[in-house]
């Protein structure tokens, strides 16, 4: 192939490229799409702000004066905390050596292959053999131009989904901090529950389903006396200690009506 | 003392409790007790590889150990929430206690007899259990052999509130009695 009509093939396809991945005028995305790109915005915005942090716990940890060398021994070892020891060292060392893999077995894929069209080229470099090398070049000219186009559309849509993520996460915010402003009942229920000591919304949910099993407790009986043609049970059978408020742990001299006379 | 069934739980306080929220109890600390049961199986597997002892040559002691543990853990687990807290769990989770039939916490021969009556409630396609349904008293055979009652607790804002008051009770009495060895 020529290079003036490679170079024309090379700006057709930056071309077709930015033209995929600019939205058609007028038109806009489509919603699968959009939630793709905040899903993939969100876990890279998130995985950022993680690995940040993680980098300055690390650094922190480092940078304390008691860190402690790899050589250091803490206390007397056990057969036991050296088997811990190893466990992890070879965790670490087997992820070392599978990067290393990883590695090594791209290089050599790129090596072989290179060196597998070299001798290729070199044994169809003649006038009888020229034409087999046309269909391979057309392949691998697809091949790399598809794989440049995948690259391109991955940089453009990771930029563009950090983006909507950011945005939209703004957005909510201050949609939530208007709508709490606005709404003074909203308010009020958050003062409320941010000012319960010791009372957690767990507590609170707690007690409802506590409330709706009860209930339903009474349901099933009734259901079930019905079914076995009992007569059925208006009140529940007296407890002698009912009302009676942590009847079982408090102390005998304890009168929860005496207030301060208990002391 | 009786009751309307239709009232709220306020009302329900220290009444007896009734068998689904006691079944949902009973799944809860079941599934608590099998949790620690597989850690405790898998902890002495774990030891056992570390250790690099064989299975197959200590093949019945291992399992005759698992089983002794689980059943130290099982006990521990229900006596000792039934003295300690008189509840398990499960029971908390569900707001309901455990008391003696006089109202008072359950005793030691209480609480072993209440978890033999576990397994001789499960008889007969967990007969005794089901009896709670027809029982006047909402009690399991388990609750009749231990002379024990399931009754609903106060609920958990209202026992936070309690837990204060009785936080301070306390406090004032162990300063009295300071005071008073002191001088």
């Amino acid at each position: 192939m020529s290079e003036p009509v490679e170079k024309e093939n090379q700006i057709e396809d930056q071309e077709r490229t930015q033209e995929d991945q600019k939205e058609p005028l007028g038109q806009k995305t489509d919603t699968s799409r959009m939630y793709a790109r905040l899903l993939l915005g969100a876990l890279l915005l998130s995985g950022e702000s993680f690995t940040n942090l993680l980098r300055n716990s690390q650094d922190r940890v480092e940078s304390r004066p008691g860190f402690t060398s790899t050589e250091e021994r803490v206390h007397a070892e056990t057969e036991l905390d050296q088997m811990r020891y190893l466990l992890i060292g070879s965790l670490y060392q087997a992820q070392k050596y599978a990067a290393k893999g990883l590695r090594r077995g791209v290089q050599f894929t790129l090596r072989t292959t290179g060196a597998v069209l070299g001798t290729f080229y070199a044994l169809t470099d003649n006038s009888i053999l020229r034409p087999v090398r046309r269909p391979v070049d057309a392949a691998l000219s697809t091949m790399a131009r598809d794989a440049d186009q995948v690259l391109r559309a991955g940089r453009y849509e990771e930029k563009q989904s950090k983006a909507v993520a950011q945005v939209t996460m703004d957005e909510l915010a201050d949609e939530l901090i208007d709508y709490i402003a606005e709404n003074p009942k909203v308010t009020k229920a958050i003062q409320e529950i941010v000012g319960a000591q010791g009372i957690g919304m767990a507590q609170m949910a707690a007690d409802d389903v506590t409330e709706k099993t009860a209930s339903g407790d009474d349901a099933l009986e009734g259901f079930i006396r019905r079914l076995f043609r009992m007569t059925p049970r208006k009140d529940l059978p007296g407890s002698p200690i009912a009302g009676q408020h942590h009847y079982m742990y408090l102390p005998d001299n304890y009168n929860p009506e005496a207030g301060d006379n208990n002391h | 003392m009786a009751m309307n069934a239709t009232e709220t739980n306020d009302t329900r306080l220290g009444q007896y409790a009734g068998f689904i929220t006691r079944l949902i109890a009973w799944v809860i600390d079941r599934g608590i007790i099998l949790g620690l049961w597989w850690l405790v199986s898998f902890g002495i597997d774990f030891l056992l590889q570390t250790l690099e002892i064989s299975n197959d040559k200590y093949q019945n002691w291992i399992v005759l150990l698992v089983i002794l543990i689980n059943i130290v853990i099982y006990f521990i687990y229900y006596i000792g929430s039934w003295m300690v807290a008189g509840q398990t769990p499960g029971k908390s989770l569900m707001g309901v206690r455990i008391v003696r039939t006089d109202g008072r916490r359950l005793k030691f021969h209480n609480a072993v007899i209440r978890l033999v009556g576990y397994w001789i409630s499960s008889l007969f396609l967990y007969m005794g259990f089901w009896w709670i349904l027809f029982d006047s008293r909402r009690q399991g055979w388990h609750d009749k052999l231990a002379r024990t009652m399931v009754v609903y607790s106060e609920n958990r804002v209202e026992r936070s509130e309690q837990d204060l008051l009785l936080r301070d009770h306390l406090k004032i009495q162990r300063e009295q009695q300071k005071a008073a060895k002191s001088g």
